[in-house]
């Protein structure tokens, strides 16, 4: 079965379909999703501006202790969220270069932050390397929200 | 609601964060949570507003309801 076939069964599921239908549903799922895209935006953004030296005094790993769990929640409800969206329109997201641009941005953005980012700040790293994949982590996300805006537009 | 927080940090800025060189040492002080849980509310409201502002919950296609259609100037459908 072609990956256009699944996103046809897909489409036309339960799931699918309820979502599709409702007035309310797609909407309030998309607010939740925004409201955990300013929450990891927000967490991410904190521990960076120390990490680069911007303004905040206070040394990452101290930082990451309480940030990295909103940050791992807003993952976790940015995942769910936008899976319940992208199973109401798959066939639409099949044809949009913008869903598949933000769907590999955001499996970089996801290894960059579990991989490299997360892992260096445990550890307190610092010096050029740690701007560098600071800055590359930053941008990844950032992709990721563009294509994600840009998918609407399209 | 952007106006609400304005408002909000104005008054934090002013009045609430006068003492928060104290705050270290004791509880953090019920005005300045307050002041906390209004921005927090305030700008997930923006956030949800702004989102809603592309959707047509009036279109007259959706009414179905007499009152929304008399508020709204819209013609009830009959069927």
């Amino acid at each position: 079965m072609s990956l256009y076939h699944t996103a046809q069964n897909i489409e036309a599921s339960a799931l699918g379909q309820t979502i599709r239908e409702s007035t309310w549903l797609f909407p309030a799922i998309e607010s939740t999703h925004l409201l955990a895209l300013a929450l990891l935006g927000g967490s991410i953004l904190i521990m960076s501006l120390s990490i680069l030296g911007w303004g905040l005094k206070t040394p990452v790993a101290e930082l990451y202790k309480s940030a990295h769990r909103y940050s791992n929640a807003a993952v976790i409800v940015l995942l769910i969220t936008g899976v319940l969206l992208g199973v109401s329109e798959p066939v639409k997201l099949y044809g949009r270069e913008a869903f598949w641009v933000k769907m590999i941005s955001l499996s970089i953005a996801l290894l960059m932050t579990y991989f490299v980012f997360n892992p260096l700040v445990r550890r307190g790293a610092s010096g050029a390397s740690m701007r560098g994949v600071t800055v590359l982590t930053i941008a990844a996300w950032l992709t990721v929200a563009m294509a994600g805006r840009w998918i609407g537009f399209s | 609601m952007i106006l609400i927080a304005a408002i909000n940090i104005a008054v934090f800025t002013f009045k609430v964060e006068r003492d928060k060189a104290a705050w270290d040492l004791g509880p953090v002080p019920r005005k300045s949570k307050i002041c906390a849980v209004i921005s927090l509310s305030a700008w997930a409201c923006v956030i949800v507003f702004g989102r809603l502002i592309a959707y047509n919950w009036f279109d007259c296609d959706s009414i179905t309801s007499p009152t929304m259609a008399e508020l709204t100037g819209c013609p009830l459908d009959p069927g």
